[in-house]
């Protein structure tokens, strides 16, 4: 980028940029070693195993209240995702039998041409493969 | 000697003037900032089609009199909201292909249900396109369609152009789509095998909480977030900037979760075993083989993208069997390649170029 010898916060612009990059290729050499990606997993691994412990404590909690719990709540859930599958699968199959009749008269006419190419126009780089 | 300074500095006391004039106005519009809400999103006029757990099927309203006669289904990348497609008025993709005359449908994702973990690569790649791209067809009247995906969407468009050899797709058009996942960098780094056990994190947790995700693509860019600020700061004066940035900054921190079968394979079948490349990969019983899809192709890449290197994105054009194929490298970032003034005046009518002569 040409420097802007008129602006004076351009110098201070042009070193806060600078530092980003240090600081983002620093970043990136830390988070690119296998003992950071180990010790983020491991972190991660027992952040789980204690969210696992705590959901498993709350479900016997609710048990005692007999109240669902949440994995109660998911199974309700996964069953009537499955019902709405079937849905779509019974949907599929009548519009199969009796296909449903189409919008197209509602909109706009679907005639549109593509516009006269003008004569050499600037395009960015583009390679054309194949 | 003074003569030659003024020639150097001409506009010293107007740059002065200009920047007293900024701080002003950045203290003005700061304090605006602070007291305003979050600018709206995703205005565009549009009516939602379908709806099936996760996934959104919108029908933008056309506003041409005269409409292409093949219809466009976006797929929104399933980490991030449908809205960067459509963020402000003058800065929405969705708003200038409808000014054009096409005719838009975009396919959007909410958050993954808890009982939504089961969803699969092949829930994803084959059911809900295949779904909407039946709707689509439904609304139309029109059997073709160009499909569109914007980076793990272009990865599903792929999958699903590779596995439907035979349907009737017209184009298929992709943005920053990554094929070889060799080349991603930090995320294959951080998804080694030999320290990541996905199937221990999905076990535990159902679903890819968004918040590792954010934290993964923060990691690719550290000072994201300071550089951010600082822009905003530095920009503050400007109403059109802070308007812009205030509206991509929300879309970035909107990130969802994603459906834990489908990030276990992801991870499994994509990061580790790079099936996609290697044409091994199996969904739905058929095998995404790239070199199948002999429709016209369009992937348009970004120049400066830290997301998905252009290594990673480049043998999509290159393994594609079509014979009429085009892969444009655009400057930008990966975010910049499809939103924004930059899309604007680069991306969006090199597309429209291309697309309206496939289009009829």
């Amino acid at each position: 980028m040409a420097e802007n010898k008129s602006d004076p916060m351009d110098m201070l612009r042009k070193a806060m940029a600078d530092l980003e990059q240090r600081f983002d290729e620093m970043g990136r050499a830390i988070f690119g070693t296998d003992a950071f990606a180990k010790s983020t997993h491991r972190a991660t691994e027992l952040s789980t195993k204690v969210q696992q412990a705590t959901s498993d404590q709350m479900a016997r909690n609710l048990s005692f209240l007999n109240m669902p719990s949440r994995a109660d709540v998911n199974a309700i859930g996964e069953r009537l995702m499955g019902i709405e599958a079937q849905l779509a699968r019974i949907e599929e199959t009548l519009e199969r039998l009796a296909p449903f009749e189409a919008k197209a008269a509602s909109g706009p006419p679907r005639t549109r041409k593509p516009p006269a190419k003008k004569a050499a126009p600037q395009k960015p780089k583009a390679k054309k493969a194949g | 000697m003074a003569d030659a300074d003024t020639a150097e500095r001409p506009d010293a006391g107007a740059a002065m003037r200009a920047l007293v004039e900024r701080t002003i106005q950045r203290n003005i519009k700061g304090l605006e900032y602070f007291a305003s809400a979050a600018p709206p999103v995703g205005l565009t006029p549009k009516e939602t089609i379908l709806k099936r757990g996760t996934l959104n099927l919108y029908h933008y309203k056309p506003l041409a009199d005269e409409l292409y006669r093949v219809p466009v289904l976006m797929v929104m990348a399933t980490t991030n909201r449908g809205y960067v497609f459509d963020v402000s008025e003058e800065h929405s993709f969705v708003r200038f292909l409808l000014n054009q005359g096409y005719d838009v449908f975009v396919m959007d994702w909410d958050h993954p249900r808890p009982e939504e973990k089961s969803l699969t690569l092949e829930d994803y790649a084959h059911r809900f396109i295949g779904d909407c791209l039946a709707r689509v067809r439904r609304e139309t009247g029109e059997e073709e369609v160009t499909l569109m995906g914007y980076c793990m969407g272009g990865v599903l468009s792929t999958i699903y152009a590779a596995t439907h050899p035979d349907e009737k797709l017209k184009n298929l058009v992709c943005f920053t789509t990554p094929v070889d996942f060799t080349q991603m960098g930090l995320f294959r780094h951080m998804a080694d095998p030999d320290h990541f056990d996905v199937d221990r994190l999905i076990d535990a947790t159902g679903n890819m909480p968004s918040e590792m995700l954010a934290a993964s693509f923060e990691m690719l860019r550290p000072s994201t977030r300071i550089a951010g600020q600082r822009t905003l700061w530095d920009n503050m004066w400007n109403s059109e900037f802070v308007s812009f940035h205030r509206k991509m900054e929300r879309w970035s921190n909107d990130m969802l979760p994603l459906a834990g079968e489908y990030f276990r394979e992801t991870v499994k079948k994509l990061m580790w075993e790079n099936q996609l490349l290697k044409g091994t990969l199996e969904v739905g019983g058929k095998t995404a083989d790239i070199g199948s899809i002999g429709i016209p192709l369009f992937h348009a890449v970004a120049l400066h993208d830290h997301i998905v290197p252009y290594e990673a994105s480049r043998h999509l054009v290159a393994l594609a069997g079509s014979k009429d194929k085009t892969e444009i490298v655009l400057k930008g970032g990966h975010i910049s390649l499809i939103a924004g003034p930059n899309a604007a005046r680069r991306l969006w009518p090199t597309l429209d170029d291309w697309l309206a002569e496939r289009s009829v």
